[in-house]
């Protein structure tokens, strides 16, 4: 049997913001998604260092993109979710799922 | 377009952390309007969780770190002595004025930028985490003397001078290590994560 594993909550958002942006994911649109999601702005280093965690443990893959001007001559880098991230985040959606099952809403939320 | 250039002094501490393509991010988000004050905000927050990421993921690295800061620390502070002990002695007796100058140039800038930039050359490769380590390790282990210090100045006023001394050494030795350690020029950026997976698309 294969060992389970549940995902933080913001490597969570991160995968999920990974998943949306398909081919476009990098640093900048991963960060501006899940402050989005969340409703407040995310710090880009926070992001970053998710990522490369997420990468260590083979959840996501990445690889180095175009460099411009207005990076300052800088590659981005695009982040991809591996098989393995998506059967870890499908497992993770399972469990939340199962666990907020029957409970009332705890507190109406501003969309 | 012209591309702005964001505060130049954030973008130098950032480049030892070697993460070109987060810092591509930070000047594409500051291209697109962020202020100079948001760009040091990100700074901070990358320095503060780079440093805290690699100095937990290299526990050896950081106690080597340490122990090169106190060996070179000794070494520096026995080469001075033999070397210009008797005449900075002279100096200070002739000219007593610039005691607290002397002191705090010879005595704890010189050997802090030494020992700041031989543990920064030492561990290039985690140069801004090593160098921070052992900044905090410098003033976790003065906190005792502070304490003391300040408490006799609290209790006679006749101790303040005492105080604000070695407060001033402390700041001078800890500025001093941070600039010698930080201006190592740093190693050429690599991948933060694996190679392996490195394809330019």
């Amino acid at each position: 049997m294969l060992k389970r594993t549940f995902l933080g909550s913001f490597e969570l958002l991160v995968l999920l913001a990974v998943m949306r942006l398909g081919d476009r994911a990098y640093g900048v649109p991963i960060a501006a998604a899940i402050g989005e999601a969340a409703g407040r702005d995310v710090a880009l280093g926070s992001v970053y260092f998710a990522l490369e965690a997420l990468e260590r443990r083979g959840l996501v893959s990445s690889s180095l993109g175009e460099r411009t001007a207005e990076r300052g001559g800088r590659p981005k880098r695009y982040f991809q979710v591996t098989a393995r991230g998506f059967q870890d985040v499908e497992q993770t959606r399972v469990a939340l799922t199962r666990s907020w099952q029957g409970l009332p809403r705890t507190a109406s939320v501003t969309a | 377009m012209t591309a702005l250039n964001p505060p130049a002094v954030a973008v130098w501490l950032l480049q030892r952390l070697r993460n070109d393509s987060l810092l591509g991010d930070l000047y594409e988000e500051f291209n697109m309007g962020r202020s100079a004050w948001w760009f040091w905000r990100q700074t901070a927050i990358v320095m503060c969780l780079g440093c805290y990421r690699d100095i937990g993921a290299h526990k050896l690295l950081t106690a080597r770190a340490m122990l090169t800061y106190a060996l070179v620390g000794y070494a520096v502070q026995q080469l001075l002595y033999v070397s210009i002990g008797s005449s900075y002695n002279s100096l200070l007796r002739s000219h007593p004025e610039y005691g607290w100058a002397l002191f705090l140039l010879v005595g704890a800038m010189t050997p802090s930028l030494i020992q700041g930039w031989l543990v920064g050359r030492l561990h290039r490769r985690h140069q801004a985490a090593m160098v921070v380590a052992v900044a905090v390790a410098v003033l976790l282990t003065q906190l005792p003397e502070l304490a003391r210090r300040s408490g006799n100045a609290l209790e006679d006023a006749r101790y303040m001078p005492a105080l604000i001394d070695f407060l001033c050494g402390l700041v001078v030795s800890v500025t001093g290590l941070l600039v010698g350690g930080f201006v190592v020029r740093p190693l050429q950026d690599e991948p933060a994560i694996a190679p392996a997976n490195d394809e330019v698309r």
